[in-house]
Parts: structure tokens; C-alpha cells; sequence
């Protein structure tokens, strides 16, 4: 994770940068707000302009905020064994598109949940790299991704009507 | 014909994010702020600065110089087709409506600062990118507001200082500086459309003032 983003690609990097803070946030205004606060701080700090630094102050900003304000909840993880597999369901069927209910969903996942979903589904990380960006054991990672795909499981199997022969996430 | 395939869960997820853009005046803003800082250079580290002003949690001293000074908002510079954008689309009013609004918005976010100190001097050594000398408002000088705090931000597009005040009784205030250009002088004192927040506009010694604070 060490590209190095010519001026052209300012935008991209930008727009990239504002997707990862809404996987954090839910929320495009504080989303928004968070990516400024990131970027202010980061060309004040004369840091390269570059993905892995943008989504690490991101990540920090977002987190060191919500530790203030207290609304960090601490949930129990459950141990997985094997970490290669636990991104497996995100090529598994879904029928959040028919349903219209994804951003319902996504509303459900704490932040850290919906956070490596996205890394995972949208920016195409591994379990290890995830781990390595988060500095969060790979354990605690696949625990994340594997309590947001039963999050979204319920959403589907709540609402659509049973299909036979069907694997669905 | 084949059907086409079921999506997946990553499909969706992808297209629920692709389809999600940081709107285009707020982009324009933070690329005018990469244009008119200097080129990064590698860093060894991507942990935060060494010096840690976080707030201790106390009122900082009374100090309204050192209020004005440390808070100093930075306008830098303006990117060149936004400033022509403005002089040929935006009527004064419409300007201070927007500068007022974003005040206002800043204002209510009720964000932490960056520095905490009461010190003007020491907060000006920390805030570097300043480019102008700060001004000791005398509009502000007898109000007995006391200094917590400055941060970066952004006005306009921007790069800009906030100071966190607060008044006598612990209420809240918002100042902003900035170097003062020919968009912003002229500017009404008392826009509207504010969000219920007293906002003033003025400029003193060639600086713009900003202040939002309640009514």
C-alpha cells in the first residue's frame, strides 16, 4: 500500500479518502468533515500524499473522536480459526440489490465492522492487510468481518422470500 | 441467453460505495488547500506531530491578545479560477451568506482544537503557516473573552485558523481570521441565514474577522 498519488490523482485519492470515512461515519456530512480534518492534517504534517496516509489519519481522527464522546461500545469477539476464510461470503450471492435495503443494513454494523467491510468488499484487502492498516490483530479483523456478514444475513433472511438451491452471504 | 450472474454481496457493496462522491465544493476545497501548501516531502512516520497541546480541560488563560493572535485564521491564497469564479458569479450578499454559513457550520461542530494554550505567542510559533500578522481586535479587546484553543480549517476553500473563546459565563465563541482580499472586504457585518447563531463579519488592519457565537 505505498502508491504515490501525482497531483492528477489528487481527486481519486480524495474521493477514495471520503468513501473510507463513510464506511466509518454512515453519514456523508461527517464524512465530509472527517476527510477535511484528515487532510488539514495531513499536508500541515507534510505527510505524503498517498492512500495508506490518508486512511490512516482518517482512521485515527475518526476513532480518537469517538473515544471522547464515549460511544465506543465494547462487544465481546469471537475467535475464527481460519482468517483466509472469512472474506469467502463476499462472493457468496447477495439480494441486497432486489431488496434495496443495503444502507438499512450497513446502519446496523458498528463502525470497525462496517470499516473492514468495505476494506475487504471495496478497496480489496486481505485479512492480513486489514490487520496490518488497522493495527488490530488478524483475529480481531475476521471477528469484524464475520459479525457484519451476520449483521447483513439477517437483513436478507428477515425480508426476502426463501429461494430453493440458493447460497446467499 | 445465458442469465447474467446473481451478484455478489461484494458487487453490491461496491456499487453502494462507488456511487457515493464527496460533493464538488467541498473537493474544490481540499484540492485549493494541497495547491497552496508545500510539496510533501517522505515522511518517516505517519504518527502525529510531537508536540501535544491537547486540551488539559481548563479555561485557558485571560489573555484576549493572545486569543486573537493564536487563533489567527489563515486565508493562504485562493486558486486563481475559483476567485474569478466568485467575482463573476457571487453578489456580496450571496458571499457573506456562504461565509457566514460555513462559520456557523464550523461553529456548531463544536470541534476540539488543536492547540490548547492562552499564550498568543506561543500558539502563532505553532501555527506557522500563518502570513500575516495577527491583529488585536479592538472591536473583541473589552468583551473579556478568554482564549482555549486554535485549529486549521478552512474558509471559502481556504486554509484557515478557528479559536475556540469562551465568554464570561463559559459560553462558547467561534473567531475566525484571515487575510484580508478584496472578496471579503465589503462584506455586511450581520449576514442572514445562519442557523440561529449571532455571526459578524468585519475587517480590521487588513485582516477579515469572522465571530459566531449564541444569540
Amino acid at each position: 500500500m505505498t502508491e504515490v498519488v501525482q497531483d492528477a490523482q489528487l481527486e481519486e485519492l480524495l474521493q477514495r479518502g471520503f468513501r473510507y470515512a463513510l464506511s466509518l461515519t454512515h453519514d456523508e456530512d461527517r464524512a465530509a468533515d472527517l476527510l477535511q480534518d484528515a487532510w488539514i492534517s495531513m499536508l500541515r504534517r507534510g505527510a505524503p500524499r498517498h492512500v495508506g496516509y490518508l486512511f490512516a489519519t482518517l482512521r485515527n481522527r475518526f476513532f480518537d473522536l469517538e473515544k471522547r464522546r464515549r460511544l465506543v461500545a465494547i462487544e465481546p469477539l469471537d475467535a475464527v480459526s481460519e482468517h483466509d476464510d472469512a472474506l469467502a461470503f463476499l462472493d457468496q450471492a447477495s439480494h441486497f440489490a432486489e431488496m434495496g435495503t443495503l444502507e438499512k443494513a450497513l446502519e446496523d454494523l458498528r463502525p470497525a465492522e462496517r470499516e473492514a467491510l468495505f476494506l475487504a468488499a471495496v478497496e480489496g484487502y486481505t485479512v492480513r492487510e486489514i490487520a496490518d492498516m488497522t493495527e488490530q490483530p488478524k483475529g480481531t479483523v475476521s471477528s469484524l468481518v464475520q459479525r457484519a456478514r451476520r449483521k447483513l444475513k439477517s437483513w436478507l433472511g428477515a425480508d426476502r422470500p426463501a429461494q430453493d438451491g440458493e447460497a446467499s452471504a | 441467453m445465458k442469465p447474467s450472474r446473481q451478484p455478489t454481496l461484494r458487487d453490491d457493496l461496491r456499487r453502494h460505495y462507488g456511487k457515493k462522491k464527496l460533493e464538488d465544493a467541498r473537493l474544490s476545497q481540499l484540492l485549493a488547500m494541497a495547491d497552496v501548501v508545500e510539496e510533501p516531502t517522505p515522511s518517516s512516520t505517519d504518527s502525529e506531530p510531537a508536540e501535544d497541546l491537547r486540551p488539559s480541560g481548563g479555561v485557558g488563560q485571560r489573555v484576549w491578545m493572545a486569543v486573537l493572535a493564536s487563533a489567527a485564521l489563515v486565508a493562504l491564497l485562493v486558486v486563481p479560477w475559483m476567485r474569478s469564479s466568485w467575482q463573476s458569479q457571487v453578489s456580496t450578499e450571496q458571499l457573506a451568506s456562504r461565509v457566514a454559513e460555513e462559520i456557523a457550520m464550523n461553529h456548531s461542530k463544536g470541534l476540539d482544537v488543536e492547540y490548547a494554550t492562552g499564550d498568543l505567542a506561543e500558539l502563532r510559533r505553532h501555527m506557522h503557516k500563518l502570513d500575516f500578522a495577527l491583529v488585536d481586535s479592538q472591536r473583541l479587546r473589552e468583551q473579556g473573552l478568554t482564549l482555549v484553543g486554535g485549529r486549521y480549517c478552512s474558509i471559502q476553500g481556504r486554509l484557515a485558523a478557528q479559536l475556540s473563546l469562551q465568554t464570561a459565563d463559559g459560553d462558547a465563541v467561534t473567531l475566525y481570521q484571515t487575510a484580508l482580499i478584496d472578496d471579503l472586504a465589503g462584506l455586511p457585518e450581520h449576514p442572514e441565514g445562519t442557523r440561529g447563531l449571532r455571526i459578524e463579519l468585519w475587517n480590521e488592519e487588513g485582516v477579515f474577522f469572522g465571530l459566531a457565537r449564541s444569540p
